[in-house]
Parts: C-alpha cells; sequence; structure tokens
C-alpha cells in the first residue's frame, strides 16, 4: 500500500493516556493494525510536554509525527496540552487527534476551537475500538501528508 | 310730679318769698363758685360716698346746673315751678347713682349732709349782716329736702325692684344655659369616653404592637402589648422615641421608613425590635400618616414574625440542602459517567480480546463463559447509564417553553423506528397541543411510555394510541396499549426505581424507564399513574399544569 521509498522511517506517534488499560488496549489496537507506527506514551500532561519540548529525561526522544491526546488527564487537562502545544511556533505543525470517552459537545467544540485536528469518542465495543485505531493510522499514514 | 307735697304759697309768708327772690339775685353771679366749694366740701367730707370714676369738675358741673335751676324759679317768685324743677332734678341725680347698682352708698343720708354744706357755703358767701336772707333760705331747704326724700324713696324702690327682676331674670337665663351646657357637655365627655372604650379595646386585642407618634417623635398613644413586648411602663414610653427601639442598621432603616411615611404617605419596614432587657425580635412595621388634633402624626402596627423569620430559615436551609445534595448527584453523574466506565470498558474489552486471540484454544464452555461476563458488563453499562439519565432529569432539565407535542411525538416515534418495525406496531394520536414544558424531557417521557407499550405487547401486533384532552387547569395525556398488562397491586411500584415486574430473559431492562418518568412528570408538577387490565392492555395516564406559554423561564426549582 505504502510507495517504496516514501518513507523511510516510521511513523512517530506520542499516546497521551494516564489509564494503563486504555494504554494497553492502544498499544494492542496499533500492534493489530500495523508495525510501520512507533507508539511512545505519556501518562500525564506535564510529562507530554516536556517530553515535546525534549526536557529532562526526553533529550533524545524522536519529534512525534501525530499525538494520540486523551482529555481526563492529571496534573495538566488535555485541553491545557492541547491549548500550548497549538501556541507553541514549535509544536503547533503536529497534528493531535483527540481520543477521549467523553462525548459531551462541550468537550468537542472546545477541542477544536483550541485547534484540535482531529475528535474521536472511543467506542465502547472492542472490535468498534479496534477499527477506529485502524482507520487513524491509515489515515495519518497512508493517506494524510504530514509536515516535516 | 305726682308727689303730695307741692311747695306752694302757703309754704312762705310774702316777706321770705321777697328775701328769697333778693338772695336768688344775689347769688346768680355767683353760682359757678358756689357750686365748686359746695362740691369739695362735700367729696371730703364722705369720701366713701362717691365713684372713683366721679372727678370734682364733674361734679362741680353738676351741683351748678342743679343750683341754676333752683336760682332761677326763686329770682321769678314761682314756688310751684321751683318744686316740680327741684324733684325732678333730684329724681335724675339719683337715679343716676344708683344705675346698675343696687346696693349703692349714695344714702338719704348723704343727699341731707350735701343740703347742709350747701347751706354752709351759701351762708358764708352772704356774710353775718344778711341772716335775714338766710333764714328764709333754710325754711326754703327743709321744704326741699322733704322732696328729696320723696325722690329718693321713690328712685329707690324703683331701683331696688327694677335690679331684682334684672338680676332674677339673669339668674334664670344663666341657670338655663348652664344646663344646656352642662348637658352637652356631659354628653359629649360620655360619648367621647365610650369612643376611647372602643378604639382602646381594638388596639388592646390586637395580636400585634400598636403605636401613635408625632412629627416630634413623641408618642400620643400605644397598646398593651407595646408595654408588654418593650418591657417597658407607659410612662417610660411617653418618654422615649420610636427610635430608641432599634439598633445599629435596623435604626437608619426605620428611620428612613418613618420619614417616608411623612413625605409619602405610608411606609413599611422590617427590623428587630429590641425590648428593655436587650431581647430582640423580629417584626414587620406598618406606618400610615394620620392628622390628629390638627398635627401630622404616624400609627401603625407591628407585628413578631420570629415564627416567619424561622420558617424563611428554615425554608433556606433545606433549599441549599437540596442545592448541595443536587452538586452530590450532579458529581455523583460524572463519577458514574467516567471512573465507573472506565473499569466496566476495561473488562469488557479485554475480556473480547481473549475472545478474539485465543478463539480457536477455547473450548465451549470458556466461549460460554466469555459471552456470560460480556453480556454482565453490558448490562452494567446500560444500568449506569439509565441511572445517569435518572438523575439528570431533576439536574439537567431546560426551561419550560412552548412545547409542540405533535413535534415532540414525532421525534420520540423516529427513534423508536426499529422497534416499531420489528414489532409491526400501529400507533396512532389525537391531534396534540402546544403547552409549556421542557421538551426534550417530554420526548423522553413520551419515548419511555410508547418503549414500554412496545416492549410489553402480547401475542398480537402492538395498538398504540396517544390522546390528550383538557381537563379544568391540566394537560392529561394518556398512552393506551393491548399489551400483557400489568397485575392492580403493582401499580404503585412500577414507577419505582430498579424495580422489575418480569425476569431479564424474558423482558430485559434496568427497571429504571417509569421511574425516570414519574421524574419528569413531577418535575413539571404533575402526576402520572396507571390503569391496566392483565392480559387486556394498560393505559398510562399523566397530567401537567397548563401553563401560560409566553413566560418562558418558569424551571422547576432544580
Amino acid at each position: 500500500m505504502l510507495p517504496d521509498g516514501e518513507r523511510t522511517r516510521a511513523v512517530e506517534i506520542l499516546l497521551v493516556e494516564d489509564n494503563p488499560d486504555d494504554i494497553d488496549l492502544t498499544i494492542e489496537a496499533f500492534r493489530e493494525s500495523s508495525s510501520a507506527s512507533r507508539l511512545n506514551v505519556v501518562e500525564n500532561g506535564v510529562e507530554a510536554l516536556a517530553y515535546l519540548r525534549r526536557e529532562g529525561d526526553y533529550a533524545a526522544v524522536p519529534r512525534p509525527d501525530l499525538i494520540l491526546l486523551d482529555l481526563n488527564l492529571p496534573k495538566k487537562t488535555g485541553h491545557e496540552v492541547l491549548a500550548e502545544i497549538k501556541t507553541d511556533p514549535n509544536l503547533r505543525r503536529i497534528p493531535v487527534v483527540v481520543l477521549t470517552t467523553s462525548a459531551a459537545d462541550a468537550d468537542v467544540t472546545r477541542s477544536y476551537d483550541l485547534a484540535a485536528n482531529c475528535y474521536i469518542t472511543k467506542p465502547l465495543e472492542l472490535e468498534a475500538f479496534f477499527g477506529v485505531v485502524r482507520l487513524v493510522d491509515r489515515f495519518w499514514r497512508d493517506a494524510a501528508t504530514l509536515p516535516r | 310730679m305726682d308727689r303730695r307735697l307741692e311747695l306752694t304759697e302757703d309754704a312762705l309768708n310774702g316777706a321770705e318769698r321777697a328775701a328769697l327772690a333778693i338772695l336768688a339775685e344775689r347769688l346768680w353771679d355767683a353760682r359757678w363758685a358756689l357750686a365748686e366749694e359746695w362740691s369739695r366740701r362735700l367729696m371730703a367730707s364722705r369720701p366713701d360716698e362717691f365713684p372713683p370714676w366721679l372727678t370734682l369738675p364733674q361734679l362741680s358741673d353738676v351741683n351748678a346746673a342743679f343750683l341754676a335751676g333752683v336760682l332761677e324759679p326763686l329770682r321769678s317768685g314761682d314756688l310751684a315751678g321751683l318744686s316740680r324743677a327741684y324733684y325732678g332734678m333730684n329724681r335724675q341725680l339719683i337715679e343716676f347713682a344708683l344705675q346698675g347698682s343696687p346696693d349703692s352708698r349714695l344714702s338719704l343720708a348723704s343727699l341731707y349732709a350735701s343740703a347742709r354744706i350747701s347751706l354752709q357755703v351759701i351762708g358764708e358767701h352772704l356774710g353775718p349782716e344778711e341772716e335775714r336772707l338766710l333764714v328764709a333760705y333754710a325754711k326754703l331747704a327743709a321744704h326741699l329736702m322733704t322732696l328729696v326724700g320723696l325722690a329718693y324713696s321713690d328712685c329707690r324702690e324703683a331701683a331696688l325692684q327694677r335690679s331684682r327682676d334684672e338680676l332674677e331674670a339673669m339668674v334664670h337665663e344663666r341657670t338655663a344655659k348652664l344646663r344646656e351646657t352642662n348637658e352637652a357637655l356631659q354628653a359629649e365627655i360620655a360619648e367621647r369616653a365610650r369612643e376611647k372604650r372602643f378604639s382602646d379595646a381594638i388596639i388592646d386585642t390586637l395580636p400585634g404592637i400598636f403605636y401613635l407618634f408625632d412629627h416630634n417623635a413623641r408618642f400620643l398613644r400605644w397598646n398593651v402589648n407595646f408595654e408588654r413586648v418593650s418591657q417597658y411602663s407607659g410612662a417610660e414610653i411617653a418618654e422615649m422615641s420610636p427610635l430608641d427601639f432599634f439598633e445599629g442598621a435596623d435604626r437608619e432603616h426605620v428611620h428612613e421608613r418613618i420619614t417616608q411615611v411623612f413625605r409619602d404617605g405610608h411606609a413599611t419596614a422590617q427590623a428587630d425590635f429590641i425590648s428593655k432587657d436587650g431581647t430582640r425580635t423580629p417584626h414587620f412595621f406598618t406606618g400610615q400618616q394620620v392628622v390628629v388634633a390638627g398635627q401630622v402624626c404616624l400609627i401603625g402596627t407591628g407585628i413578631d414574625i420570629t415564627e416567619r423569620k424561622l420558617a424563611e430559615d428554615a425554608l433556606q436551609r433545606r433549599t441549599e440542602e437540596l442545592a448541595r445534595s443536587n452538586a452530590d448527584l450532579e458529581q455523583f453523574a460524572y463519577v458514574a459517567s467516567h471512573d465507573l466506565q472506565e473499569p466496566l470498558r476495561a473488562v469488557a474489552s479485554y475480556t473480547q480480546l481473549l475472545a478474539r486471540r485465543y478463539e480457536h484454544r477455547l473450548d465451549g464452555d470458556a466461549r460460554r463463559f466469555i459471552e456470560r461476563t460480556t453480556a454482565a458488563v453490558g448490562r452494567m453499562q446500560a444500568l449506569i447509564r439509565d441511572l445517569l439519565a435518572y438523575s439528570r432529569v431533576g439536574t439537567r432539565g431546560e426551561s419550560f417553553g412552548p412545547t409542540d407535542c405533535e413535534g415532540v411525538l414525532r421525534e420520540a416515534l423516529e427513534n423508536l423506528q426499529a422497534a416499531v418495525a420489528e414489532t409491526d406496531a400501529t400507533v396512532t394520536h389525537d391531534r396534540l397541543p402546544v403547552i409549556g414544558a421542557d421538551p426534550l424531557q417530554l420526548r423522553q417521557l413520551l419515548q419511555n411510555l410508547i418503549g414500554n407499550a412496545l416492549k410489553f405487547r402480547g401475542e398480537r401486533p402492538p395498538v398504540v394510541h396517544v390522546a390528550a384532552r383538557r381537563i379544568d387547569r391540566m394537560w392529561r395525556f394518556s398512552v393506551r396499549d393491548n399489551g400483557i398488562g400489568i397485575e392492580p397491586e403493582y401499580a404503585e411500584r412500577i414507577f419505582v426505581i430498579f424495580q422489575r415486574l418480569h425476569s431479564r430473559r424474558t423482558y430485559p431492562g434496568t427497571g429504571v424507564g417509569l421511574a425516570i418518568c414519574k421524574k419528569i412528570v413531577e418535575r413539571h408538577g404533575g402526576r402520572i399513574w396507571v390503569e391496566s387490565r392483565l392480559g387486556e392492555g394498560t393505559t398510562f395516564s399523566f397530567e401537567l399544569p397548563v401553563r401560560p406559554l409566553a413566560q418562558r423561564a418558569l424551571a422547576a426549582a432544580s
């Protein structure tokens, strides 16, 4: 599906999620979807920003191509992290997909107002969830052109 | 001159008459000086008998006129004329002296004294060589004095009689007038006393305190309650100002309202009334401007509102508790929707993952257990979802606006489309009104009731009818079906949350649907009930109060 030579490295994905069950489930879903994406995980908003700015322990981490952001996070909420990313000239081009259990209109609207690239409510059914992860993976890896 | 004695020719002989004529001639020119001397001696000799206002020149004038009246007829020898003139003049004088004073000190003795003094003065004027003339004059004078006595007794008697009559009339009149005045006065006093007893009875039986005070904040009247509540005596209150019964902000407030009464006519105030021992009692006061005895005053009453305040405080506390409990419920809803859902979702997901990854290595039992686990999690999720919906009826309700029930029913049927098709149901309805309601909740209400009708169907395809009619101040809706029906003893229980009448196997569900219906109806101020015959069908009815459609912001306390 991927034309040869188009990409030389795996797509780097940063998953910002505090629930270990969800982390493992998302990892499983990506594992079933492809081996071309590399999932890196941080468990709260402060860690997420440190990772993106390569601070402290994160000095040598790769710059993510895509961020999967939960909203219900400890220390800094997903909305706060989103706002900081989208107002930081060095980070704002990185696509952010909000991936959350919340279906509340207020959360959706606020996320898009803060310039989220996509908002996805996690399906409750396993099959549906795996399907959504497959779609996200394919879309951003294969269909979308990402900034360099 | 009707008197017996008239001085005639017989009273004096010819020589005496000639002598008197000469005397009169001699004295004529000296009559002024004679009158003055005579008057002076008279006033000096009997000072008590002359009124204080009578001066010497006045008396001299009178006496000069008197002398002239005597000397004139003497000169012409007309003795009859002299006696008439003399009698008349004396009568006038005596009447004048007695006027308005029946017990005047002017007495007959003083008149005789006056005559004696005049003789002396005349004698001195003539000198000893004219003794003959003087004797003649004295003889005349004696006759004249008889006339004076007659005139005096006439006048005296008449004056006395007149005075007696006048006095009697006066006394009579005065007595009558006094009696009249007294009667009117007594009647008025009695009337006033009756009025006061009546108004005292009114103000003393008032449940609160009564007061009347003037523009200078001086109490004019108050009732026994005022003394009882304030604990001050009447004498103390009379010395106090209305503001003495208040403190701090209340004092300012009451002062402002009193000013308002004197300016605008009336006002009310709410303040703590402070008694002598410092007890504070919340009161509601009224004030009305009145004019009492020509001055502008304030009249009013104060009612103890302790009970009302306590009730208000209790209500306030309960409202706060309710708000807190609503906030708790809201918090619970959040917890239920997120924190409670997450582990459930994990259980479901990992069970499914297990099935997916190890499908070929699991035997029939293992697969069945996984199915049971998944189903149980699904039920738990449904329970949580419904419980959340139930809790949100109160906390997430919209305000009541004009709601077209036709449109609401249409939406409900769209949401039930799959169930309607699957059960081959027929749903009919009356023409539905536009009412004041929360449209989302009304939709949920109809959807739950019609959904129930489809779910608890019998062997026949369901036939459901939605009706609405107005009964007085209520809109009554009903949803009638031909389903399995409910035994009457369960008619109440079905509205209780988590209450189910059937096994989950025959009719799945959480037992929350009708509890939500009841809560929605109650939030709208209405009631819901069920009528049913087992095996024949069920009719759910609910009534909602008619609300003015223009009033949009009529949200229930939530």
